[in-house]
């Protein structure tokens, strides 16, 4: 079985404390595990507000897991994810590299108006 | 009859550059909202090609980050009805009340 890579972006309830909602995760890590898929990597984001409500909420925990997995398990997981109550969201995209992709979102939390500046500067405006 | 008028030669505008291509940014990420926000309207529409100058690669490039981080909740689909202030209200009208 050829596997994949991913990123899954996941939404979680605020009202969740920090343990609570890494203890969400290593269960949703397990169960990809058992189906022998793989997360290699995670990034944090934080409590961020969200654009719209959700649930009747306005933030969220964002968090961001890197994996590789094929269709199979990217169809479990996502109904799992559905069914859970404490993911108000989730969004599953298809990437080429992790690593570039961990780096990418590293620099851009670090300066988050690094291109938007540059753009600016160019045109002059 | 009458000679057919010869139209006049159009001036050309100014040719126009891609705004990203001169700036160097070829990848755009949909979770980089900073850049994105330049290319919506203030009721989150996105801003289209005619007006935005933007190559047709660049363009795709944007409206697709875009509609994903709309997904992801970074941005909002629509934000209504945007109120206006009261002096966008046109003068011409306020008078013709006022005479009648």
């Amino acid at each position: 079985m050829s596997l994949q890579n991913y990123e899954v972006v996941m939404m979680t309830d605020i009202a969740l404390t920090d343990e609570e909602n890494q203890k969400l995760l290593e269960k949703y890590k397990e169960i990809i595990a058992k189906q022998n898929g793989k997360v290699v990597d995670e990034c944090p984001w934080g409590r961020r507000k969200l654009a719209y409500e959700v649930k009747k909420k306005t933030h969220a925990i964002y968090h961001i897991l890197y994996m590789e997995a094929n269709g199979e398990i990217i169809e479990t997981f996502s109904k799992l994810l559905g069914y859970d109550e404490n993911v108000l969201k989730y969004f599953i995209i298809g990437i080429d590299d992790i690593q570039k992709a961990k780096d990418e979102f590293e620099a851009l939390k670090a300066n988050p108006t690094k291109n938007s500046e540059l753009l600016t500067e160019t045109v002059g405006a | 009859m009458s000679k057919k008028k010869k139209h006049p030669i159009k001036e050309r505008a100014p040719k126009r550059y891609c705004v990203l291509r001169q700036a160097g940014i070829e990848k755009i990420n949909y979770k980089d909202i900073e850049i994105l926000k330049l290319f919506i309207t203030e009721k989150g529409k996105i801003i289209p090609r005619r007006i935005s100058g933007l190559s047709a690669r660049s363009q795709t490039r944007i409206t697709t980050a875009i509609k994903q981080a709309r997904n992801v909740a970074l941005l909002s689909f629509s934000l209504g009805y945007v109120p206006q202030e009261e002096s966008h209200e046109t003068p011409s009208t306020t008078q013709y009340k006022d005479s009648k």
